[in-house]
Order: C-alpha cells, then structure tokens, then sequence
C-alpha cells in the first residue's frame, strides 16, 4: 500500500531566502494532527510506503546534499550543518502548532532527539507522534539514495564508439607508415581513449555536475535540480 | 570535493532529551566566534555563570585557539603560516594539557570586530570561511549551548529528579564493535524511567535508521 497525497502534504521543505534569487532549504517539516497519525498508523499496519511526489524528493535530496561532507558549500552562506527533521503537531484543541519532536542527525556521528516536555507529559499521544515521527524521517531516508539506472555502460560505449571510429579513421587513413604500424597506433590510442573517457565520465563529470548541483546552474530551481539527480543517476 | 565521509568518525552518538521547548537555533559563524572568544575568566564572573561551569566554558576557550593553531602549522591549510609554525610547535604542549596554563599564552586569534578603524575585517573572514574550522565551531557552538543550558537549570529553582534540557540517555555505537550506555542519574529515582528508556532505546534504533539511510544516500551519489 502507498500512502496518497494527503500524507505527503504534510511534509515541508522550510527555506530560507539568502538573495533576491536564492533560497537554501533549512529543515524538514512534518505538519501532525490527529488524522494525519492515523493516517499514518494505518499505512504503517498494512506494511505500506510513503509516496513522495518527484519534486518533494529532490528538495530533499538537495536538502541532505547541501549540508553533506561531499559538497564545499561555503560561498552559499551557510556552512555544512546538521539535518533537521522536526515534527509539529497541531491537536483538535489548540489554534497554533507546536513543536513536539526532532532529530538532528550530524553527519559526524552525533544524533540528537528532542522531545518537547509537554508532549511527553501525555505519554500515550507521544508515543504516537514519535513513532510517526520517526516513520517519516526513515521513509524519506530509504528513498533518498539515487537509483541506479546502470546506463553509465551505455554513455560510456556509445561515446566510446563514436570517437574510436573518428581517431581509427583518422589514423588509417592520414598516418604516413606501414599498414601493422598503424593498427598498433590505432589499438593504444583505443586503450587510452577507454581509460580517459571512463575517468572522465565516473569522476570529472559527476563531480561537475555535484559541483553545479550545490552551487551553480542546476541548484536554484527544483526542476533544475531534478535534472541534476537525473544525470546523477545515470552515472550511478 | 571531500570524499573522505567517514574519514574522522569513530562512533555514532544517539542522544535523547527531553526539552521545555524546541526553538530553531541558527548557526552564524561570526556570532559563534564572538561569543567564544570573549570568552574568559573576568566575563564568566561578570555573566554570573555558575561556578562547576566555568570551567568547562574555558575549555571551550582553549579549544577555539588550539583550533587555529593546528592550522597555522598544517601546510595543507589556507591559514597555514611558514613563519609563526616554529612558534606554535612550542606552545602546542600548553595548549593541548587541559591545566590552565593556556591562559597565560597569547592569543593568536584574529578579534572579532577590528581593533581601531583604520583595521578591516578581513582576517577574521578569512578564518570563517576556512571549512576545518567552521565545522570546529559548530561543535563548540553545540557545547556551548548544551552549557548555557545547564547553567540556566542551576540558576532557576531546583527540581527533584528534573531531566528537562540536558541529556537523558546516550548510546554511543563505536567503530570497534563497542556499545556504551550513558545515563543521567536523575531517571532511577523517576516513577516514568521505564517509559524513558523505552523511549531512548526506540531513539536509538531510529537514530542508527537515519544515519543509515542518510550514508548510503551520499554513497550512492559518489559511488
């Protein structure tokens, strides 16, 4: 069972705007009330997921990779930080939600969960809301990791075969000496060619395109950054 | 890029509080630094912080500068610097003992806000910008408000057996197969230890979950 659209709506991405054109996410938000946990409850009894829409995954993705030890994110304001995952919960009784739980997950190794007094003062409906709490934040984690489309073999053999067949033409065709000599030259260029383009394709290209992600043309807008993670993938 | 991720990390730490409230507490670098680097014998008693504290508040005093020092004299960093590194080299000793003999080095910090007019700003932003050490003041940052924490329960009316606001319980999972427990004393004498622990051991168990799940997000985007 996957989980609708009403479950989804309850998670935020809070960000905070540093320029006229830039905004850096800043931490998770799940908006709890009383449906929503049963909601949840039910999902959770029937062993179902959480059906997060496209977009709201690369926000999150781009949330976890902005603050993660892979990316220099300094000239973005702020530096690398903790991630933040916060519940608040909004009962049948008050007007205003509160705060109720986060998890603070450093990524050198500290976890911090805070629980909010008056919540624990009911511990039945604690009991509750950190269990959907913690539902949530391990539902986003397991589908945060990128899919391996395993089509890296392919970009790497399609462009492998282009450029093999223009240097082997070029070779044999304009190399002034005899016939073995040229398909000696052709089959080490060949090899050079595999280990450079493979290099370039596994390492360069990806961290170009973490690079772009973190800071550049690919992080300001969420459709961007969608086709960042796609790429992303592909290399995967 | 750094792909070391796990390059410094020994354990992972799970710690569960229970707290008055959750506020949204925002790390500015310069902030952070101001407050640490003021921070000293005479302004610990003009703030009136409690008196078991203090120490601890001086730690993070001496921390910030050993900091520093270690990237003057580490040639791989942009603040490395050829001429004080001789220097440094002796004074590491002083400021690596925990004693308070540090206190009488001087201090090789920049000053947060420059000294006369004619001076600029540039060293300090120099230094808030360097990666290592930011990442240094964030820990302190987090010390430091887990102190102020604690120095604010012991200026207010003592409760019995009050946990709020201070760590609880801690599960330190380390590299080496070791699992060790910390536990605040206060919980045994609580009707509700039961619940507590219950509720750390669930804290635990979703804290392993989401570093998890976070480790092998960034794998899989470098792998």
């Amino acid at each position: 069972m996957k989980s609708d659209g009403f479950l989804s709506s309850c998670i935020k991405v809070e960000s905070q705007r540093i320029s006229r054109q830039a905004t850096i996410p800043r931490q998770v938000c799940f908006e709890l009330n009383p449906d929503i946990i049963d909601k949840i409850e039910e999902i959770k009894a029937e062993y179902g997921n959480l059906d997060l829409k496209p977009e709201q995954l690369t926000d999150l993705r781009y949330y976890s990779l902005i603050n993660s030890p892979i990316i220099n994110t300094q000239h973005i304001y702020s530096d690398r930080s903790s991630l933040i995952f916060s519940s608040n919960y909004l009962s049948n009784y008050s007007q205003v939600p509160t705060t109720v739980v986060r998890s603070t997950i450093d990524l050198d190794g500290q976890i911090s969960q805070e629980i909010q007094q008056d919540l624990w003062q009911n511990p039945q409906l604690s009991l509750k809301v950190i269990q959907a709490h913690h539902w949530l934040t391990a539902e986003i984690l397991r589908q945060l990791p990128l899919e391996n489309k395993r089509q890296t073999s392919l970009i790497f053999w399609i462009l492998w075969g282009i450029n093999a067949i223009a240097f082997s033409w070029v070779i044999l065709i304009f190399l002034p000496t005899f016939f073995w000599l040229k398909i000696i030259v052709t089959i080490v260029v060949l090899y050079l060619l595999k280990v450079s383009l493979r290099h370039l394709i596994k390492h360069k290209f990806r961290t170009w395109i973490l690079s772009q992600l973190a800071s550049g043309w690919l992080s300001n807008k969420t459709s961007k950054r969608q086709l960042g993670f796609e790429l992303l993938s592909l290399l995967a | 890029m750094n792909y070391d991720l796990l390059e410094n990390i020994t354990a992972v730490e799970i710690s569960t509080v229970i707290v008055e409230e959750i506020v949204d507490e925002m790390f500015i670098a310069w902030e952070v630094y101001q407050s640490i680097y003021y921070l000293s014998r005479s302004s610990l008693e003009q703030s009136s912080i409690d008196l078991s504290l203090r120490s601890h508040y001086l730690q993070l005093r001496r921390q910030l500068e050993l900091a520093y020092c270690l990237l003057l004299v580490d040639s791989n960093s942009s603040l490395y610097s050829r001429t004080l590194a001789r220097q440094i080299g002796q004074d590491l000793p002083v400021l690596v003992s925990q004693d308070f003999e540090w206190e009488t080095l001087p201090t090789r910090l920049p000053k947060p806000l420059p000294g006369n007019r004619h001076a600029t700003m540039s060293e300090v932003n120099q230094l808030l910008s360097d990666r290592s050490f930011t990442n240094i003041l964030q820990q302190l940052h987090k010390k430091k408000i887990a102190l102020d924490r604690r120095d604010r329960i012991l200026h207010s009316s003592p409760i019995p057996n009050d946990i709020t606001n201070s760590t609880y319980a801690q599960t330190s999972l380390q590299l080496d197969g070791k699992i060790v427990n910390r536990y605040c004393q206060a919980i045994l004498e609580r009707s509700d230890r039961h619940l507590l622990l219950q509720l750390h051991e669930q804290s635990t168990t979703a804290g392993e979950h989401q570093w998890r799940g976070m480790i092998q997000f960034l794998f899989s985007l470098i792998k």
